[in-house]
């Protein structure tokens, strides 16, 4: 089993999009896939038409095991199930702080899903909290959407420094480029000097789509309603590239 | 297609409609069924499957005529034909009747528009076309059971099955009471041993006749054993269970059975030999196990083939008709022939005893230096010894009687074995002697190597008996037989 974050400080960076469209490619491979989605908005399970069950919320997830697992939802789409968010999680933080091993509760819950699942795809909040070192530690690999602007590179730097601060291996980190505007100057020459610094992005780009907007209206993974779209064919590079990373 | 109903205020939608045929196969004695195993057919893609809540499916395909017969070995190589062979062993499979099955896929939604189950709406004909029967089949998604049990609250009442494959064999014409083929007897105790003994030879005279349908087609070598042990034990029931009949019509009966024996019997030692290749292929060395070796069992094959085509000819004359006449109408007008009538019980019990002590008394007397004939003897004696503990097995306790027929059968085995092992050799040097005569060296090789090896067989088997023979003859074994009869020894 393999837990792949989607993970940025940044709000409104692509990370339910990716989120979503790379754990339905990830069950078309055929892999057992289970979307965690940790934001309290709750926006990958409304991609999904799943609402939570009741009585489900933080101390379920604290609580692991069994109990989460009465909580997950089937989606529409084979191998592919989901943990909706709940507007408790927003409380998360809170809670935790008075747990023991506090930025480990997460890596522990996940770890009873090892036979069932191929991978956990974990959609996060935006922001670094005791919430994001949970994610940081249940995570193999961490992929940071970045929309080549400079604002960016300053939360990217950011993050990088909180890693050090907390002594987290920096190689699970995995930025790549998120609704990328070729007509834009400024996104055109972030792209050209980025990777040559930044020896840890990946090749793949998003492209800034509307497709990937309508899937708030059709409420289904890209891939499964626009086959043929470019923005698809980038999530699909994306998805080849991440399950390549060993 | 029927009209299709869902209850309302749940959004539907509908995918692909097709259409397919299915059959359930199993064998002649329920074997598939009795393992708990479902096996079943469409387009050719056989399915075995163990029942609800276990493990495993194994899948493949097979090209051939649709509903013949199959054995294990028509299946091609690997592990579904390893499972099949473990639970027919050397039966063949029957096909039930064809049930055309409509289906169309379809998914229930919420209100949010998310897939809640998905879902098969079936039109089913059991018979191939008249009185089509509907079902619909429900998966709830993980997370949406309690809301799927909703939907299925408001659906009409009807029957409701945990598989598809249990609905659909509940919608097959009833079948007769499975094949046994020592089906347990309810003797009236009151009535005396002479109906008790009519209801043993009709309830034999009936699997024998179950059987014909098989052996003439030659679906399986069962058939065929079955057939004639059904005979064997009319025989022996007429022989053993003495004086009720006027000796006039027990001859008359005795002599049709053995008529029919003088057929069966080469058919069925041919078979033995061929059901038993793999075995001799194991024990000879490599170099014996060649053309010969193969050329040996096509000539034992094309036998078995003339030999049965013998068989078949006379199972459509005039003459077996006649046989089953004779056992028919001896059956029918039994209270003619009765000369006795003595209590059951008492009867039953005084030939367990009459018949163990012969056994204790006969096998006590034998070693390994003893003469081959007199295992074949102590053979036969505990066969009849076997069968009067089957005849009368409903008088006695189950537990003791599952005991001592346990404890019989394994004595029995290796004098069973001991006997196989004779008769072989007398075959195969019967064979032998025509190759020499023949000059065939490839085929003298093989033969001389089958006869040591069947030699050394038999004298492994002489070694084991003294051991096996204690403990039949021990006292706990005694005691057992002691309870079935009552009083002493």
């Amino acid at each position: 089993m393999k837990v792949i974050a989607l993970y940025s400080m940044k709000g409104g960076v692509g990370k339910t999009a990716s989120a979503v469209n790379i754990s339905y490619l990830a069950a078309r491979d055929g892999r057992h896939s289970l979307l965690v989605d940790l934001d309290p908005q709750g926006s990958s399970s409304f991609y999904f038409r799943v609402r939570p069950g009741g009585g489900h919320g933080t101390k379920t997830l604290l609580k692991g095991g069994k109990k989460i697992s009465k909580n997950i939802r089937e989606t529409d789409f084979e191998n592919l199930d989901i943990l909706p968010a709940d507007m408790s999680y927003r409380n998360l933080d809170l809670i935790l702080d008075g747990t023991e091993k506090r930025e480990k509760v997460l890596q522990k819950n996940l770890s009873a899903f090892k036979k069932e699942y191929d991978y956990i795809f974990l959609d996060c909040p935006p922001n670094i909290t005791l919430v994001s070192e949970n994610i940081f530690h249940a995570a193999d690999i961490i992929l940071v959407p970045f929309i080549p602007t400079t604002l960016s590179w300053l939360t990217y730097d950011k993050l990088l420094a909180f890693f050090r601060e907390i002594e987290m291996k920096r190689r699970k980190l995995f930025p790549f480029f998120s609704m990328v505007e070729r007509r834009k100057k400024l996104h055109r020459e972030m792209i050209e000097i980025l990777p040559a610094e930044k020896k840890r992005f990946l090749k793949s780009m998003i492209p800034y789509s509307s497709d990937v907007e309508r899937m708030g209206l059709e409420r289904a993974p890209l891939p499964a309603t626009h086959p043929a779209s470019p923005a698809t064919r980038a999530f699909e590079n994306l998805w080849r590239e991440v399950k390549e990373i060993d | 297609m029927a009209e299709r109903i869902a209850p309302e205020s749940y959004p539907v939608k509908w995918f692909q409609t097709e259409s397919s045929k299915l059959m359930f196969w199993d064998t002649f004695d329920g074997l598939v069924k009795k393992a708990g195993f479902s096996l079943y057919s469409s387009n050719r893609i056989f399915t075995l499957r163990p029942r609800q809540g276990e493990e495993g499916e194994w899948v493949v395909s097979l090209r051939g005529e649709p509903g013949r017969p199959l054995k294990a070995t028509d299946f091609p190589e690997g592990s579904f034909r390893r499972k099949l062979a473990a639970i027919i062993s050397v039966r063949a499979v029957l096909a039930s009747a064809e049930i055309i099955r409509e289906s169309s896929a379809f998914s229930i939604l919420n209100t949010d528009g998310k897939t809640i189950a998905r879902a098969l709406w079936m039109v089913i004909y059991p018979d191939g076309g008249k009185n089509p029967r509907t079902a619909m089949v429900l998966q709830p998604l993980r997370g949406y059971a309690g809301d799927v049990q909703k939907y299925i609250d408001r659906l009409p009442r009807a029957e409701s099955h945990v598989t598809v494959e249990e609905m659909l064999k509940s919608l097959l014409p009833a079948t007769e009471a499975l094949y046994q083929s020592r089906p347990r007897l309810s003797f009236d105790s009151k009535e005396g041993m002479a109906p008790a003994l009519r209801l043993i030879l009709e309830t034999q005279f009936h699997v024998m006749l179950q059987n014909e349908q098989g052996l003439l087609e030659d679906w399986d070598t069962e058939f065929l054993h079955d057939f004639r042990v059904a005979g064997r034990r009319m025989r022996s029931a007429l022989s053993l269970i003495k004086p009720i009949l006027h000796p006039g019509i027990k001859q008359e009966l005795v002599l049709a059975l053995k008529k029919l024996g003088r057929y069966t019997g080469p058919v069925r030692d041919l078979d033995v030999y061929l059901l038993a290749r793999r075995d001799f292929e194991k024990m000879l060395p490599g170099e014996f196990a060649g053309h010969g070796f193969d050329l040996f069992f096509r000539g034992l094959a094309l036998e078995r083939k003339k030999r049965f085509r013998e068989l078949k000819d006379f199972m459509s004359s005039q003459e077996y008709a006649r046989v089953k006449e004779t056992w028919r109408d001896g059956l029918k007008s039994w209270q003619k022939h009765l000369i006795n009538n003595p209590d059951l019980e008492e009867m039953a019990a005084a030939l367990l005893k009459k018949h163990f002590r012969k056994i204790i008394k006969a096998g006590g007397k034998l070693s390994r230096s003893s003469a081959d004939e007199r295992f074949h003897d102590l053979r036969i004696e505990a066969k009849k010894l076997r069968y009067l503990l089957e005849f009368f097995s409903s008088l006695y306790h189950e537990d003791i009687i599952r005991d001592t027929i346990r404890r019989l059968k394994m004595f029995q085995d290796n004098l069973g074995a001991f006997n196989d092992y004779s008769v072989q050799i007398d075959m195969l040097e019967k064979f032998l002697r025509t190759a020499e005569k023949k000059k065939d060296q490839e085929q003298v090789k093989t033969l001389s190597a089958l006869i040591a090896v069947s030699h050394r067989e038999k004298e492994k088997l002489k070694k084991e008996y003294t051991g096996l023979y204690k403990a039949f003859a021990d006292e706990k074994n005694q005691l057992l037989y002691q309870k079935l009869f009552g009083g002493n020894l």
